[in-house]
């Protein structure tokens, strides 16, 4: 998505970066087709007529908070710098655009924004983890999770199909804090419960004299085939 | 005031050589897309430099000064870039978008030698 009043820059963007975009010549245009949107990453020009970018940041940062968001302007204010990356822009490329440059930094940027995800959203089978909002969201629906079941279910997921070890598991998820055995189990029961209300893909298996598995059906059939 | 010369060839020859690679290119239409609008918005500042609405003016400015930046158009960015810092409206803003018409024109006779294949454009 690209929010720019000269209708010279979607063109350029668009051959520059080598993916389709759509242009808007105002935030509002844009924000009228938000739901329809999915863009993989969002240019904003801070001159625009009625709204201007640098007003409409912070918003755009919050609807589109899944994917880079790049100012690209001919203000070469110091100031204009500093306030689009404190309200929550990834870049600030100045004008003249350059067609090497652009596609570069949103080359890194996408990098940068893919590991972030992947640091903060667990995925396994049809279950994603979203560690800051403390969720978990399945087809049955969203749960939130206790600091403890976070650290359980994060744990777990992060080596899926793999038996962790009682002793592993209790070191991780409280830290080093001696634990009993029966705390473990009660967090466990927690998150297979949680598991229970969203997700028909994912269970917590007991691995006998071990610890537990985190199976998906995928898994399952992967074995029995 | 110093200006710069009229086109930057290495800023529209990167912009030319993706071009080229381009499966559809872009660049013949994004010129003639500039010499259509660029015109426009030269007429639209004469009309709010005869309002005297200076935001409308200093903001229609900077966005031609964008567009003319991105292509490599440097003298009439230049210009442009006079007008949008301008803290009241004096006479002489006129005759700096006379000289922005003129150095458009001059810019369209300097893309169509230094890049023949994007020739054919009006202005």
């Amino acid at each position: 998505v690209l929010i720019d009043d000269d209708p010279l820059v979607g063109p350029l963007v668009q051959a520059a970066v080598g993916i389709p975009t759509i242009a808007f010549p105002t935030v509002q245009a844009a924000l009228q087709e938000e739901a329809n949107l999915h863009p993989c990453a969002v240019f904003l020009d801070l001159q625009l007529p009625e709204e201007s970018g640098l007003h409409a940041l912070g918003r755009l940062r919050k609807i589109w908070n899944h994917c880079p968001l790049i100012v690209i302007t001919s203000d070469k204010e110091e100031s204009a710098l500093v306030e689009s990356l404190t309200l929550g822009a990834d870049d600030f490329i100045e004008k003249p655009l350059r067609p090497k440059e652009l596609a570069s930094r949103l080359r890194v940027r996408l990098i940068d924004h893919t590991q972030r995800k992947a640091l903060m959203v667990l995925e396994c089978a049809d279950i994603s983890l979203d560690l800051p909002a403390r969720t978990l969201k399945g087809p049955g629906g969203t749960r939130y999770l206790s600091p403890t079941e976070l650290n359980v279910l994060s744990t777990m997921m992060r080596s899926p199909d793999m038996a962790i070890e009682r002793t592993s598991l209790k070191n991780q998820c409280w830290n080093g804090i001696a634990v009993s055995e029966n705390a473990l189990d009660r967090k466990i029961f927690e998150v297979r419960r949680a598991l229970l209300d969203v997700s028909s893909e994912c269970v917590i298996e007991t691995v006998y004299r071990l610890g537990f598995v985190l199976r998906s059906i995928e898994f399952e059939r992967r074995v029995s085939q | 005031v110093s200006v710069r010369a009229v086109l930057d060839t290495e800023m529209l020859g990167e912009w030319d050589l993706l071009d080229k690679e381009c499966a559809s290119p872009f660049l013949k239409d994004t010129v003639q897309l500039f010499f259509s609008t660029g015109y426009e918005t030269l007429a639209q500042l004469e009309l709010e430099l005869t309002r005297g609405n200076l935001s409308r003016f200093k903001f229609l400015a900077h966005r031609l000064k964008g567009s003319c930046l991105n292509l490599g158009f440097l003298r009439a960015a230049d210009y442009c870039g006079l007008l949008e810092g301008l803290e009241a409206l004096p006479g002489n803003a006129k005759e700096t978008c006379a000289s922005i018409g003129l150095t458009l024109k001059e810019t369209a006779h300097q893309i169509e030698t230094a890049f023949p294949r994007l020739s054919g454009f009006s202005i």
